[in-house]
This record gives C-alpha cells, structure tokens and sequence, in this order.
C-alpha cells in the first residue's frame, strides 16, 4: 500500500465516520473530504471536477425548483385536507390514505417537499383524534422509501444509478415501479397488525369528525394551473427523454425554467428554495469518490466481490442487493450508492442483463427503511416528530423499521430472481 | 443659562420607564408558565390592550414572554387548520405548525424572558422591543418580579409628545430642489 493511497483511504474513512456520526454537517463533511483529496493530491483537481456529475446535480435542482414553485400555490394543502376528510376519523383508514400519498409524491418530489405535503396534515389528525402519530409517521417514513423507489427521479440513489448506468425514466418505471407498488401494499396489509394497538382514537373526538373546508386553500388558482401544465409536460419529458437523446437533468431544467418564466416568479425567492446544502453535498461526494478510484480501493472491492461469486451474475446480485439494504440502513444511502457505482460499473460490464444494477438501487432505497437514520426522509420526519412532542426513539423505530426492512427484502429478493435470473 | 431645546435623542435616553408608564397605564398580564393556553386567553381578553404576555414561575419571577399574536395564531392553527395549512410551504413553516400542535401550557408557547426594569430608560425598552420582535415589554424589578408593562404605544407617545419634531412625522412643506412646487 503506498502512502498515496493510505491518506486517501484515511480521508474517505475519516468523512464516512463524520457523516455516519454527524460530529460535522454532512455537506461540511463531504466538501471537506472531497477538497482534502484534491489538496493533498491524491486526485488532480481536473479529475476531482470531471467525476461530478452534472446530470445529477442539474436533475435534483430542477426538480427542487419545480416543487418550490409549486409548493406555493396551496395545492398540498388543498391535497391534504380532501384526504383527510375523505379518510374520515378511522385511524387505519387515515395511514392508508397517508401512506398513498406520501409514496406517490415520494415518486415525484423530493423528501423535503413531500414532508411538507402530508407532515402537518399528519399532525393536525393525530392531535384531533386524540393519538400519537407515530404510527402514521413511521408509515409515511417507509411508504417515502418504497415510493421513491419507483421512479428515476424518486430518490437520490436512483438519480446517481440512472446517470451512472445509462438507465432512463421508462426503465426504472418499468423495472422498480412494479416491485414498489407490490411493496406499498403488502406493507399497507402489515400495517394494520403491526399497529394494531396503536390505532386507536379517542371515541369522543372522532365523533363527528372534521368539518375542514379545503375550498379556500388554494390560494394562487393561476399559477397552480400554470404549475401543473409545466408539471405535466415535465413528467412527459421524462417518459421520452430517452428517445429525444435529452439526459433527465435537461427535461428538468427545461421546466423550471419554464414555469419560473411563466409564473412570473423571481429567480431570487424560486432559487432560495432550492436545497443548496443537499447539491453541495453531491458535489463533495463526487470529489471524495474520484480520490477513492484514483486509489485502487474501487478495484479491490470489486475484485474480492468477484472472489465470493466467482462473477455469477445470481451470485453477485444477490450479495449487492443484501449488502447494500444492510449497509444504507447504517450509512446515508447517497454516499453509499456514490462509493458502489464504480464498484458495480466493473461488476455489471458483460453481464446479460441490469440485474446487478438494480440490485444496488432495491438495496439502497429500501435498506433506508431499516433505521431511524437510513435515509433523509427518516431524519426530517422524526426531527418533526421530536418537535410535535412525540419523539421516534431509534430503539422504537427499529422494532418496526426492521422486520419492514427484512419483509421487503425477501420480497425483492424473489423479484429480483423471477425478473432477471431464473 | 438658557433652556435647550430636547432633542429626540436626549428625550429617549433621559426618560424613565416608571415615567412612560404612567402615560397609558396598561396593566401587565401575568400567567404561570404552567398554566394552559386557555387561562393565558381569558387573561389576555380582560386585559385587551397588553400585546405581550407575562411568564412567571411559582416564586413570581419572570420565566418567558408570549406575543398575544403568537397566542391567538396557536388557538386557531389547533382550531381551524385549513386556514393555515396553505400557507406552508416550506420545511421550518411545518416545524413552526409542529410546535404550535405541541403547545398546550403557557410554558410551551413561551419565548425567552425580555423585560425592562423601571429606571432604564425608553431608549433601552426601544432597543429591546426591536431586537425581540415584541411590541410591549413586562417591567420587571432586579429581582424578576413584574411590576408592570410598557408598550410601544407608549414609547411613541412619549417621543410625539415631547418633541413636536414635525418634519419627521408630517408631510414635507418645502419643496426638494427641481421639484416642481405647483404638483
């Protein structure tokens, strides 16, 4: 090993620790991790900065752009209180309710948007009928895993793979969308069982319950139909970008340009909505894992993965999808998946089929489901939770967060070998 | 030896709170902090003109303060959601609505004690209220006991009354340079 690349396998430790145990800001981590790679050489700047992909920085900003806008016209209130009442006061009825939501917008937007759509409505049933939420939190938590699993744009992990693999829109619909839905409603079925102590209302307060009018609630009728055309064009952009030759970051863009112009939004509030801290974040990774190929750890991994399987395509899907579930509920999936994507680019080239590729997109986006602290949409609900006064303990979540984890797995894992090994 | 003229600098920096308060006479509203939301409403309705409430512990020592706005916006938000739940559109407006569900003492709702002791002078109450964001203040003895309440009412009052500086207040009479006097 030479003193090259034991400094940049300390660095890469060194930052997976700081983000693992938050002794520093995640983005301060990454950024610091990546830059020191370049500073002390073990990269040269130009490969440092040639290895940030733009398509996924582009594609996760405009989408931010798109869902801040969009967040401004009431609509996810409006959305929030008709699910609501069409829940009713029954409390199984509401997790369901809020579970769909929250998967299907998980497919579409972003965590912090999503949370922003169904985490007060959340709030709001719970206190009314007298409950904790936690069962309806813990819900949405898994239901924002197995939705943004469904989707290119879904979760981070899917946008790094997509990229990484030439994979598109219609092929992660076709691919993950179908397992995500099987999921969402295998888990709905559990939910009932899992909860079943704690999905109980105050009689007297779900009498005669809720008389919320969402007809107020919109409160710029004009730009949310200029909103939703853009949307909608944006979505379709999406199902033939491929075909069009355009990368998703381009489709992306090209609408929040587009519905920045048309609803007349200055670029300065549109783009103080934007998650600056999450994009910098992608920008440290990429740099920290341009050090990490540079110093042969990608190779070695690759090669002791090929060790274990002999190179089997069964083999080496199963152990990535396993190893990656296990690993993003310990570890921030983004990192996670960054590190693996040179690792599998070594370990799918020649193989008949993407299996191995969407191996390591089931594992990190459902693994996510296993801790409090596996994925983002993890950390933002339970610090919700923490300030509504019904804090998720990490031992309470885990007592749900696993068996989820485990149930969803041996499901993919049947998925995963019916799909593309048997 | 002539009398000066008081400037508005010298009126706020030599007046007494114990002096401003004898203008309006707004009486404190004073809870404890473990009493509920709805005791620090019906005690802030028989006091209408206090706009910020007073905390106290079990000893009468000033704890927190409570904007009455942020009080009425809690009640509603608990009451009426729908009113409020369009206006969220960012992440730290859900927290904000988070902690509102979670207030249900006066000790929940309540921000870090600010007050005003009666020989500081208005400037310093000025100061205070700005940086605070409030619109009155509780007067407090050294020992944290309120003794009384002061609001930027009356901070206004005192400035208007002693300095009759009108061209601060009133629309301009001499023309700016290049103006046309006649528009």
């Amino acid at each position: 090993v030479t003193l090259e690349a034991a400094v940049g396998l300390a660095i890469f430790v060194v930052t997976y620790w700081a983000i693992a145990t938050e002794r520093l800001h995640k983005t301060l981590a990454a950024l610091a991790g990546g830059v020191a790679m370049v500073l002390l050489g073990i990269v040269s700047q130009d490969q440092a900065f040639a290895e940030i992909d733009l398509n996924v920085i582009f594609l996760l900003a405009g989408m931010m752009i798109l869902a801040g806008i969009i967040r401004k016209t009431g609509m996810f209130g409006w959305i929030a209180v008709r699910a609501a009442r069409f829940a009713g006061g029954e409390p199984y009825r509401i997790l369901v309710v809020l579970s769909v939501i929250t998967a299907v917008a998980s497919a579409f937007l972003d965590n912090v948007t999503t949370v922003v759509l169904v985490g007060p409505i959340t709030l709001f049933l719970a206190a009314r009928l007298g409950m904790n939420p936690f069962p309806f939190l813990v819900s949405e938590i898994i239901a924002s895993n197995i939705g943004g699993a469904a989707t290119l744009i879904g979760d981070p992990p899917n946008i790094l793979i997509g990229s990484a693999a030439d994979l598109d829109f219609g092929a992660f619909l076709l691919n993950m969308a179908p397992l995500s839905a099987i999921l969402l409603v295998v888990y709905l079925v559990a939910a009932r069982w899992l909860f079943r102590d704690l999905l109980v209302a105050d009689p007297e307060l779900s009498a005669g319950f809720l008389a919320l009018d969402e007809r107020t609630m919109i409160t710029h009728p004009a730009l949310l139909r200029r909103s939703l055309i853009v949307l909608g064009l944006t979505l379709g952009g999406f199902l033939v970008h491929g075909a069009l030759h355009l990368e998703p970051a381009t489709i992306a863009l090209a609408g929040a340009v587009v519905l920045m112009v048309v609803a007349r939004e200055s670029p300065d509030d549109v783009l103080r909505e934007v998650e600056w801290p999450t994009l910098f974040f992608f920008i440290g990774l990429f740099m920290l894992v341009a050090g990490v190929i540079e110093i042969g750890v990608i190779d070695a991994v690759a090669s002791a993965i090929m060790e274990v399987t002999g190179g089997a395509l069964v083999g080496t899907s199963l152990l990535v999808l396993w190893v990656s579930a296990g690993l993003s509920g310990i570890i921030d999936n983004i990192p996670y998946t960054a590190t693996m994507i040179p690792v599998v680019e070594q370990l799918a080239g020649g193989q008949p089929n993407d299996a191995i590729w969407w191996a390591l997109a089931i594992g990190a986006d459902l693994g996510g489901n296993a801790t409090i602290i596996g994925a983002s949409a993890n950390v933002i609900v339970a610090g919700l939770a923490a300030r509504e006064g019904h804090p998720i303990t990490f031992g309470a979540f885990l007592r749900y967060g696993l068996p989820v984890t485990v149930g969803s797995m041996l499901i993919a894992t049947v998925y995963v070998w019916i799909r593309y090994l048997a | 030896m002539s009398q000066e003229r008081p400037t508005p600098e010298s009126i706020t920096q030599a007046t007494m709170i114990r002096d401003a308060d004898t203008i309006l006479r707004m009486e404190p509203v004073v809870v404890r902090a473990s009493d509920s939301l709805r005791t620090a409403a019906e005690r802030a309705v028989e006091n209408t003109g206090c706009r910020v409430i007073a905390v106290v512990d079990n000893e009468d020592r000033l704890v927190g303060v409570i904007r009455v706005h942020d009080l009425v916006d809690d009640i509603f938000q608990k009451i009426v959601p729908e009113e409020f739940l369009g206006a969220i559109t960012d992440l730290a407006a859900v927290m904000r609505y988070a902690g509102y569900l979670r207030a249900r003492t006066a000790g929940d709702l309540m921000q870090a004690p600010v007050s005003v002791r009666p020989d500081e002078t208005v400037r310093t109450a000025f100061e205070r209220m700005h940086v605070s964001g409030l619109n009155g203040l509780p007067i407090a003895e050294v020992d944290q006991r309120v003794v009384g309440y002061v609001d930027q009412l009356e901070l206004l009052v005192v400035w208007v009354q002693a300095t009759g500086a009108r061209g601060l207040l009133e629309p301009a009479d001499t023309p700016s340079p290049g103006e046309d006097p006649a528009r």
